[in-house]
């Protein structure tokens, strides 16, 4: 099955727990499960990626609010007008490192905002933000699908709701079983897809000697 | 309420779920409510996850600096002019013994002198401030509850400008006048609270712009761009922006107010301003309390452990801010 909707996932997570009726479980408990499963992928798999331009931003302002764009955590940032990635540091490192002029060199997030370091002598500068964010909104109808998360992790919100669930049918065991397995399976996904290691020089040389066992 | 905070109502559904009692019988609205806002304070504390950076300015002959909030992490000294500089932390034994270049701001450290609410705490700066100086904390705050409309985008109503009407109101509130006449929004606020605002500011020329509310002065603001501060209201009932025209002709632009207000959940719409990463823990954290309260208590303790663990694994993954190495961008 592929591109679920929620009510797919919701069907199959009644199958699965035998409860094809409204029994135990309302329809409005299953969507606010899927919702939450939704957001709880996309937080802990950090699989919403989003560039975001940042356009025009003026020079005299030292806090750029992201809150706007559902960003929890800036991974990357890249000085757009210099097309030119930048390093993350350690607020402690502001004022005390060394700069090449005044364009922006380094950056950290704190909280909702960014701060770049060092404040930049030029009128206006943009930015690049490669960020992990929030669904835009939330999901209201069984017959929308997950778009704005990764389609490989559409089963990690089914996983997720398979535990909830069993929370409200008072199956404790099987709830801590089925959150292990949700938890093992988001943390493999996220290892192979989202986890972007760049190449180091050795891996395009000729290995001196290779020994299979 | 704003998306994607979630309300007071959405949460509380999420623990009936859990604790199986769709309609209040043994579990009451006022106990699930309490538990959240236990729940919300609790993820703040041990997660440091609401953090803002607040606008300070010393006092000429005063070391203490006067904070409100959960914790001070950084400092920063914003110059006149030249390179914004982020304080060295120290402890009070060596104040006076570090070596120093100048009387501007060099050192900073902690000591936590509260009220009798146990509201406000104190950094100290080394050397002893000689003038006023410009200053950013960067904290971590404890959760306070988003108003409704969250941010203020629209300014052409619920707000009154004082006679002469210097401010034009639309989808922001611009000034441009000789002298200041103050804006006050139309919603009374809660006296005696304490408020975080969060707004933009631009076009600032000729200006102090100081924010009220319920009469207690935040602190003043002289630049352009985001500002957020942290203001203990008075006894009044209003919140207020005041330019103050230093000559000429000033100006000011302020839009996306961010208001927040410390206290309880108590109505179905409130929600506090915790990412929503947090808000699944919140109600795990209440189905705990629950649980308890039903003698369930070794399955609110296995609860108990999944959530203290996710609480510190979040803050790890998303809240703490994790450098790169100069190796990070060099080809090897």
């Amino acid at each position: 099955m592929i591109n679920w909707t929620v009510g797919d996932i919701i069907t199959l997570a009644r199958d699965t727990l035998n409860e094809e009726g409204t029994v135990s479980l309302t329809a409005t408990e299953f969507l606010a499960l899927v919702n939450d499963g939704y957001f709880d992928v996309a937080t802990k798999a950090q699989c919403y990626e989003r560039r975001i331009q940042l356009a025009n931003i003026s020079a005299s302002v030292p806090l750029i609010n992201v809150l706007p764009y559902y960003v929890f955590k800036i991974n990357y940032v890249e000085y757009y007008t210099e097309n030119k990635g930048i390093p993350c540091i350690l607020p402690n490192a502001v004022g005390h490192t060394d700069i090449d002029g005044y364009d922006p060199q380094y950056w950290f997030q704190w909280g909702n905002v960014i701060v770049i370091e060092p404040l930049p002598d030029v009128s206006t500068y943009d930015l690049y933000l490669y960020a992990s964010c929030y669904p835009p909104s939330a999901l209201t109808l069984t017959t929308e699908t997950l778009d704005y998360i990764p389609e490989e992790f559409h089963e990690c919100v089914y996983d997720y709701i398979m535990a909830f669930a069993c929370l409200k049918l008072k199956r404790w065991g099987d709830f801590v079983f089925l959150y292990n397995k949700y938890i093992e399976t988001l943390q493999l996904k996220k290892m192979e897809y989202i986890k972007n290691n760049a190449d180091p020089r050795i891996l395009h040389k000729v290995p001196d000697n290779v020994v299979v066992k | 309420m704003a998306y994607p905070f979630l309300a007071a109502s959405d949460l509380e559904a999420r623990v009936r779920t859990y604790l199986n009692e769709v309609s209040a019988d043994f579990y009451t609205q006022t106990q699930i409510y309490n538990w959240l806002s236990l729940g919300a304070r609790e993820i703040a504390q041990k997660s440091t996850c609401v953090r803002r950076v607040l606008e300070a300015i010393t006092v000429n002959g005063e070391k203490r600096v006067a904070t409100n909030c959960y914790k001070v992490f950084h400092v920063e000294y914003i110059p006149a002019s030249g390179r914004k500089v982020m304080l060295t932390k120290i402890d009070p034994l060596k104040v006076g013994n570090y070596p120093s270049n100048g009387t501007h701001p060099q050192y900073w450290y902690e000591w936590s002198v509260t009220n009798a609410g146990g509201e406000y705490q104190f950094i100290g700066i080394d050397p002893t401030p000689n003038d006023t100086y410009n200053l950013r904390l960067y904290v971590a705050d404890l959760p306070k509850i988003i108003h409704t409309t969250y941010p203020i985008v629209s300014w052409g109503s619920g707000w009154t400008a004082a006679t002469p009407a210097d401010w034009t109101l639309g989808s922001t509130a611009a000034f441009s006048a000789t002298a200041g006449t103050i804006l006050t929004w139309g919603t009374a606020i809660t006296a005696n609270v304490n408020y975080s605002l969060g707004f933009n500011v631009t076009n600032l020329s000729n200006v102090v712009l100081t924010p009220y509310a319920g009469g207690t002065a935040g602190q003043y603001i002289t630049t352009n761009g985001f500002h957020q501060v942290n203001i203990l209201a008075g006894s009044g009932t209003s919140l207020v922006f005041s330019p103050s025209v230093s000559s000429g002709t000033g100006t000011v632009t302020i839009d996306n107010l961010y208001i927040a207000k410390e206290g309880n959940l108590s109505a179905s719409t409130d929600a506090y301003e915790l990412d929503p990463q947090w808000n699944r823990l919140l109600a795990l954290y209440s189905t705990m309390c629950g649980l308890t309260r039903g003698s369930r208590i070794a399955v609110a303790q296995a609860l108990g452990e999944l959530y203290k663990n996710e609480v510190e694994y979040l803050r790890q993954l998303n809240v703490e801010v994790i450098p790169d190495g100069k190796n990070s961008i060099i080809y090897r």
